[in-house]
């Protein structure tokens, strides 16, 4: 099960970091790279992604330099309206910063991919201890990779992705509880 | 409060004239007028008087000779060069935060990656980690230079959470004082910084002490006055070596593995609160560490 993973950071070294470790990271995954707040939205509005990793001080659009948290704090709540179980892992110099706080807000736990284990929606990386970044990122991609665990029967049905995952979190989630298959079945998914 | 009317009011009956007047003096004050603060100072029996007293002699004792100033409009009040000095250090430790530290996550991931299994124990990551650990006290600065969020809390109950992180062995030879409980409003982040500071550094300068700890080798007292409110920290330590104030300056320690951030840390802090920290020999030996900060 591929990962879909949008990353929207502006600053160059850390995009090239980032790729190895998503690439490194032990699962398929799929990264879309953006490097500002419009083409951020846009992706959004066109794709799934499972996982967000955000640069919070990024400009409006490609070629400008206003550089803002706030550009990175809509980016952040345009994820959680519109996809709200998308995990966010937030980049930061300083997670005390005053725009964090209204984001903090938003954090909670749930077991997003049924691991059987509850786990931030949202966590928050300081740049400084971005060699904590792999682990971070490859709990999510294993996370996401064990749903293949979960057969599905589409019967010629064309799922989008975020339909596809939900089945398989769901089985998953009954699986984990010991229910039996035959109310997976009915869903269409096969353990 | 003109100069003249300040030293005269250092003679007023009222406590709450001559605390206003030592205050003033401390803005208005000149180096000239020293000698005669002093002797009110060794006179004065109301605490936070004598407090503020001590205060402002320690102002016009550091202060610099002015240089002759040609525009008028250059006179800028202490209050404001501390919240100018404030902002300052909010806006550097920010960029510091921002700019610096993100290129230094990039070398800890790549020096990790390359190492490898060598990593674990190298000089690599001890260093890295001291680099980390400086960052780490510069996000601490940064915070205690921003903006206060006053709020209502028990500064007794504050004390005693910070008491909880000290074994028995270590308790038995601090005492409180004060009342319980002893409801403020403040900002309790940045009066956090300040009370562990002063309690971290008795307790380390007990211990370091050879001889044998009595119940009262540390003592934490709090209280508030018409004004401001206080918390004070006397240990009985080895005191004080050296000219005080450069133990307030950024990355000034002489305990090994540290790296000196503390008392600037909490002088930011109770400054952010509009007050002052004072750092002073106590009088039986030891040292004693005085915050005061506006209600």
């Amino acid at each position: 099960m591929t990962a879909h993973i949008l990353v929207v950071e502006d600053d160059e070294s850390f995009v090239e970091e980032l790729k190895q470790i998503i690439a490194d990271s032990g699962g398929p995954a799929l990264p879309i790279f953006v490097t500002n707040r419009d083409d951020a939205v846009a992706k959004l509005e066109s794709n799934f992604f499972d996982f967000a990793i955000l640069d919070l001080k990024i400009p409006t659009a490609l070629g400008t330099t206003d550089f803002d948290p706030e550009h990175g704090k809509y980016v952040f709540f345009h994820i959680r309206k519109v996809s709200p179980g998308t995990k966010i892992l937030v980049l930061t110099g300083s997670p005390s910063d005053d725009f964090i706080a209204p984001l903090l807000v938003q954090k909670h736990d749930a077991d997003i991919w049924s691991e059987g284990a509850k786990i931030d929606t949202i966590e928050f990386l300081k740049k400084i201890e971005l060699d904590q970044a792999p682990e971070k990122i490859s709990r999510v991609v294993s996370a996401i990779h064990a749903l293949s665990d979960i057969e599905l029967h589409t019967n010629g049905l064309n799922l989008s992705t975020g339909e596809d995952r939900l089945i398989r979190i769901f089985a998953k989630h009954f699986k984990a509880d010991g229910l039996d298959g035959s109310r997976s079945r009915h869903l269409g998914a096969k353990m | 409060m003109t100069r003249e009317e300040a030293l005269d009011n250092l003679k007023a009956h009222s406590a709450h004239v001559r605390g206003l007047a030592a205050r003033a003096l401390g803005d208005v004050g000149r180096r000239s007028d020293l000698p005669r603060l002093r002797k009110v100072q060794r006179e004065e029996t109301v605490t936070y008087v004598n407090y503020a007293l001590q205060e402002t002699i320690r102002r016009l004792t550091h202060e610099q000779a002015p240089a002759p100033s040609t525009d008028e409009a250059d006179v800028v009040s202490d209050d404001v060069r501390k919240q100018i000095y404030g902002k300052a250090m909010e806006w550097i430790t920010g960029f510091l935060l921002h700019e610096i530290s993100s290129p230094i996550g990039l070398v800890r991931l790549a020096a990790k990656r390359e190492l490898g299994e060598r990593w674990e124990g190298s000089g690599t990551q001890k260093h890295l980690e001291s680099v980390t650990r400086v960052f780490d006290a510069i996000e601490v600065l940064k915070n205690a230079a921003s903006v206060p969020r006053p709020q209502e809390f028990d500064l007794s109950a504050l004390v005693d959470e910070l008491l909880d992180d000290y074994g028995p062995e270590i308790r038995e030879w601090i005492s409180t004082i004060g009342a319980r409980p002893f409801v403020i409003k403040s900002d309790p982040s940045l009066v956090r910084m300040v009370a562990v500071n002063g309690i971290r550094n008795a307790v380390e300068a007990q211990q370091a002490a050879s001889e044998l700890q009595n119940s009262h080798a540390v003592t934490i007292s709090w209280g508030d006055s018409d004004v401001d409110y206080w918390l004070a920290v006397m240990d009985h330590g080895a005191g004080l070596t050296g000219p005080i104030e450069t133990a307030f300056e950024v990355g000034n320690s002489t305990k090994k593995d540290h790296i000196g951030f503390g008392l600037s840390i909490a002088r930011q802090a109770v400054e952010t609160m509009i007050g002052s920290l004072t750092l002073e020999p106590a009088k039986q030996g030891g040292a004693l560490y005085t915050a005061r900060w506006r209600k």
